[in-house]
C-alpha cells in the first residue's frame, strides 16, 4: 500500500518538477535573416532570487522564404501552444498556424487556418475557458473587414464581426470582461470624423464563471526597450486572463 | 543735364520699387519628400546616431539633396524640405505606445511647418509610403486607401501631390507580386482621386529603380543592406520625380537680365 502510494506521488510530483515556470510575457516578432523570415520569442521570466524579472534570449520559432508578420503566441489551458502569423504567398496573404503539445519539443508542421481572399492579416488571439478564439482583418477584392473562428474541439466556421463597408477595417484586438463577455475592438476609417477611429464590438461567450482579476497590468507594463523598430510586436501575458495581449509599433526613435 | 539725371533717378527708383513689389514672385517652390526610410535617404552612408528623420531640414542626405541640385540646376528655384521617417508606415499599425508615427497622421502637421519655415511660390510634396506597411499589419488595399488620404490632406495644405509606387524591398516584406499588388492599390486610389478633381500625380520610382535592384550587380540601385537605395539610387528616383512630373509643373525661371540701373545713371 506504501509502495503504491510512493509510485503515485512521485508520479504526480514528477511531471510538476518538469514543468517550466510560466512566462510573465512572451513577446513575439518577425525578423529577418539571410533573404528568410523567421517568428522569434522572448519570455519574461520572474527570477528566483527575488530580483528583478528578466526577458530572454530570443528564440526561433518558425521559418519561412515567405514575409511574414502578425505573430501570436498562445498556451492554452492544457499546456499546448499555438503560433499564429499571416503570411504573404505571391500577391495574397492568409492566416497560418502550427502547435505543440504540454512539454513536447517539436513543433506541429504549419497550417493554413484562412486562405480565402486577398488579403488576411493582423492575426489577433483570445483564450476564453478552454476555447481560442482568432480575429483577423481580411478581404477579398475591396478593403479588408474584421473576421474570427473559435477553436473547441475543432475550428468553427469563419465569422464576419460587422457589415462590409466602404473603408479599412483592421487591427482587431480582444479583451474578456470580468463576466465573461468578448470585448472586440479595432480600427476603422470614419468619413465623418475624417480620420481612423476605433470601433467597438462585445461578443458573447459560453463562459458562466466570472473571469479572473488580472495579475499584470497591462496599462503600466513598461515595453522593453530591445524590441525592434519598424515591426509589429505582439506580447502576450500568460497568467492574465482578461487583458492577454498588447501590440507595440514604433517607429525608428530620434 | 540736371533734368536728365533727375529723370534716369526716377526710372531707376520706379524700376527699384517694381523690383521690390515682385520680390515674392523670387520664392522658391517648395519640393517636400514625405515617406518612410527611402523617402529620407537612409542606407549605409548615412552619418551614424540613431536618429532617422528628417524633420523639414533642407540639402539634407541624397533625396532632398539630389532634387535640389536637379531643380536649380535647371532653372527652378526650389527648396527641398526632408519629411522622410524612418521605420514608419503609411497608415495606423495597431499600438499602445506613442511612437506609432505614420503618414496619415503626420502630414497636415509636417506640411503646415513646412509652409510656416519655408515661404514659397508653390508647394508641391512628393510622397512615397507604403514599404513597411506589411511589417505593420496593413494590407495593400489599405496602403492604397492611406495614400489617397495624404493625397486629400496634402491638397488642403496647399500642395500639389506627386504620389509614387513603392520601390522593391526584396527582405522587407515585399515579394516582387506582392508589390506589384501594393502598388497597383497604390495607382488605383490615386487615380480615384485624381478623377475626383484632387491635384495629384502618380509617378512610378519602381519602374525607375527595377533594372539594377540586385546588390550583386556593378552600380547596383540597392544599398548593401538590401533593403534601401544607394546614394546613386537615390539619385535615379530624384530625376524620376524630376522628369516623370515636377519638369512639366515647375515652370523655369525668367532668364537674369543685366541690371539697368547702372545704364540709366550712366550720364552720357
Amino acid at each position: 500500500m506504501k509502495t503504491r502510494f510512493l509510485i503515485a506521488l512521485i508520479l504526480l510530483v514528477c511531471p510538476l518538477l518538469k514543468a517550466e515556470a510560466t512566462p510573465l510575457a512572451i513577446a513575439t516578432w518577425v525578423e529577418t535573416e539571410q533573404n528568410a523570415f523567421q517568428i522569434v520569442a522572448s519570455q519574461l521570466l520572474e527570477a528566483e532570487n527575488g530580483d528583478e524579472p528578466q526577458w530572454q534570449a530570443p528564440a526561433v520559432l518558425h521559418r519561412s522564404e515567405n514575409a511574414m508578420t502578425s505573430s501570436n503566441l498562445v498556451a492554452l489551458a492544457s499546456g499546448e501552444q499555438l503560433l499564429f502569423w499571416a503570411e504573404a504567398i505571391k500577391s495574397k496573404s492568409s492566416i497560418w498556424y502550427k502547435s505543440r503539445a504540454n512539454q513536447a519539443s517539436d513543433w506541429s508542421e504549419p497550417l493554413p487556418l484562412y486562405r480565402k481572399g486577398s488579403e488576411n492579416i493582423g492575426a489577433s488571439a483570445l483564450r476564453v475557458g478552454d476555447q481560442l478564439w482568432l480575429f483577423w482583418a481580411s478581404s477579398d477584392e475591396g478593403l479588408p473587414d474584421i473576421k474570427y473562428m473559435i477553436r473547441d474541439s475543432g475550428w468553427s466556421k469563419p465569422q464576419s464581426v460587422h457589415a462590409p463597408n466602404d473603408v479599412p477595417d483592421l487591427h482587431p484586438s480582444a479583451t474578456l470582461s470580468p463576466n465573461g463577455e468578448v470585448q472586440l475592438s479595432w480600427l476603422t476609417y470614419s468619413f465623418l470624423q475624417s480620420d481612423y477611429v476605433n470601433a467597438r464590438k462585445e461578443i458573447e461567450s459560453s463562459l458562466d464563471t466570472p473571469v479572473p482579476v488580472d495579475i499584470i497590468d497591462v496599462d503600466k507594463f513598461t515595453v522593453p526597450s530591445f524590441l525592434p523598430s519598424g515591426r509589429a510586436v505582439t506580447i502576450r501575458f500568460p497568467k492574465n486572463s482578461q487583458h492577454q495581449s498588447l501590440k507595440v509599433a514604433a517607429a525608428h526613435s530620434p | 543735364m540736371k533734368s536728365k539725371i533727375l529723370v534716369q533717378l526716377a526710372g531707376a527708383v520706379l524700376l527699384l520699387s517694381a523690383a521690390c513689389a515682385e520680390a515674392k514672385a523670387e520664392d522658391p517652390n517648395v519640393v517636400a519628400v514625405f515617406g518612410d526610410s527611402t523617402s529620407l535617404g537612409f542606407n549605409t552612408n548615412f552619418p551614424g546616431g540613431g536618429f532617422r528623420f528628417g524633420m523639414g531640414q533642407l540639402n539634407f542626405l541624397p533625396p532632398s539633396i539630389e532634387l535640389t541640385k536637379i531643380l536649380n540646376g535647371s532653372r527652378r528655384n526650389s527648396v527641398v524640405p526632408n519629411l522622410g521617417w524612418g521605420g514608419t508606415a503609411s497608415g495606423p499599425a495597431e499600438s499602445r505606445n506613442n511612437n506609432n508615427i505614420n503618414g496619415v497622421d503626420r502630414i497636415s502637421g509636417n506640411l503646415s511647418d513646412v509652409k510656416r519655415d519655408n515661404p514659397g511660390k508653390a508647394y508641391y510634396v512628393l510622397i512615397m509610403y507604403g514599404v513597411n506597411d506589411f511589417n505593420f499589419g496593413i494590407p495593400a488595399s489599405t496602403t492604397g486607401f492611406n495614400n489617397r488620404l495624404m493625397i486629400d490632406r496634402a491638397n488642403a495644405q496647399g500642395f500639389t501631390a506627386l504620389v509614387s509606387s513603392i520601390i522593391p524591398c526584396d527582405i522587407c516584406g515585399n515579394s516582387a507580386s506582392f508589390v506589384n499588388t501594393v502598388n497597383s492599390s497604390i495607382r488605383s486610389n490615386v487615380q480615384q482621386r485624381i478623377n475626383a478633381g484632387a491635384d495629384a500625380y502618380f509617378v512610378d520610382n519602381f519602374a525607375a529603380v527595377r533594372p539594377l535592384w540586385n546588390p550583386a550587380l556593378p552600380n547596383s540601385y540597392v544599398d548593401p543592406d538590401g533593403i534601401h537605395p544607394t546614394d546613386e539610387g537615390y539619385a535615379v528616383i530624384a530625376r524620376n520625380w524630376f522628369s516623370s512630373r515636377l519638369e512639366q509643373l515647375i515652370e523655369q525661371d525668367p532668364l537674369t537680365i543685366t541690371p539697368i540701373i547702372g545704364l540709366l545713371l550712366d550720364d552720357d
